[in-house]
């Protein structure tokens, strides 16, 4: 009898073997990864060079950091999108499939509500909330749509989450030290950014190669 | 001993149950994605494809990828309504123990 309790789990782990999204590009993310971290460069030496003029609230700057950080979510997508397209068909995986949507799905809905807040913070001007806040929503995102995909994206995910958590702690100390002061401000939102190019850049180079060895040449080899 | 005749003999090999479970959440699967995800060898999941196939649970379309042959399986609506019956027996025959 144990046998068909055996087998029912065996079908069990077969489905979701069998549901995972396979076709995430490890170039792509490495692609993803070096644009954010063009990009936050960017900002950081444009925020840096205003130190002196800045604002409290940044809102001189949020036109220029809003713009900035649009075109490298647009740029970054479309790497990804284009080049786990092409893997996808490659392995003769349908990206309109059933598996893709599910894992669009539950990646997309987390990361939606953070784009919402992450845009709240930076129309009040609070660009370092809407820096650490993205940070951790995209971990999250990633956590919840691994299930679908790649267990390293589960691990991505958690990383970013932890980037987030740590920038915002490392603000906390500021603060405590310091109490909630212009210079305070000025130096946590340039904190912000570094902790960004953290996440977005420094964790999808080093998983996109790790993807790309594991899973990637070898199809492309083939 | 009702609840037993429904449990089909088709899948009574682990490998078949695999296949459909496989097949049975995806649109489509090739040949080699099926070898791999179940860990089998050529000949040992050929011949339960064709046994599958034969009985009407599975249909295979042939196709050409560049110059290679690539062979995709996806379940029927017999498959289907059979597989489930299937589960649904073993999950009886579970819940009266």
């Amino acid at each position: 009898m144990t046998d068909y309790c055996k087998d029912l789990e065996y079908i069990k782990e077969t489905m979701e073997k069998a549901t995972k999204f396979r076709s995430v590009n490890g170039l792509g993310v490495f692609g993803a990864g070096l644009v954010a971290s063009l990009g936050s460069a960017f900002l950081w030496r444009l925020m840096r060079k205003e130190f002196g003029f800045a604002h409290e609230t940044w809102q001189p700057l949020v036109q220029t950091i809003f713009l900035t950080l649009a075109a490298i979510l647009v740029l970054a997508v479309l790497i990804i999108a284009v080049s786990s397209w092409r893997t996808a068909k490659a392995n003769g995986e349908n990206v309109f499939g059933k598996t893709a949507g599910h894992t669009l799905y539950n990646f997309l809905l987390p990361l939606a509500v953070g784009a919402v807040v992450a845009l709240f913070f930076l129309y009040c001007g609070r660009v370092r909330f809407a820096f650490l806040f993205s940070l951790i929503f995209y971990g999250l995102a990633l956590v919840n749509a691994s299930k679908f995909t790649f267990n390293e994206l589960h691990w991505l995910g958690l990383c970013e989450i932890a980037t987030g958590l740590a920038g915002m702690l490392s603000m906390g100390r500021r603060i405590f030290r310091w109490a909630d002061s212009y210079v305070h401000v000025v130096a946590a939102t340039l904190d912000s950014v570094l902790w960004w190019a953290t996440g977005f850049g420094l964790l999808h180079i080093v998983f996109g190669l790790w993807i790309y060895f594991k899973y990637n040449r070898k199809t492309a080899a083939k | 001993m009702s609840i037993i005749e429904n449990l089909n003999k088709i899948f009574d090999s682990r490998i078949r149950l695999g296949i459909m479970a496989a097949l049975s959440v995806t649109d489509a699967e090739d040949f080699n994605r099926l070898k791999e995800l179940l860990g089998l060898t050529d000949g040992n999941l050929a011949s339960h494809l064709r046994t599958l196939e034969e009985a009407g649970y599975i249909a295979s379309i042939k196709k050409f990828v560049g110059r290679k042959p690539n062979t995709r399986y996806s379940i029927t609506g017999i498959g289907s309504a059979a597989f489930k019956e299937h589960i649904g027996a073993l999950e009886k025959l579970l819940g009266s123990q």
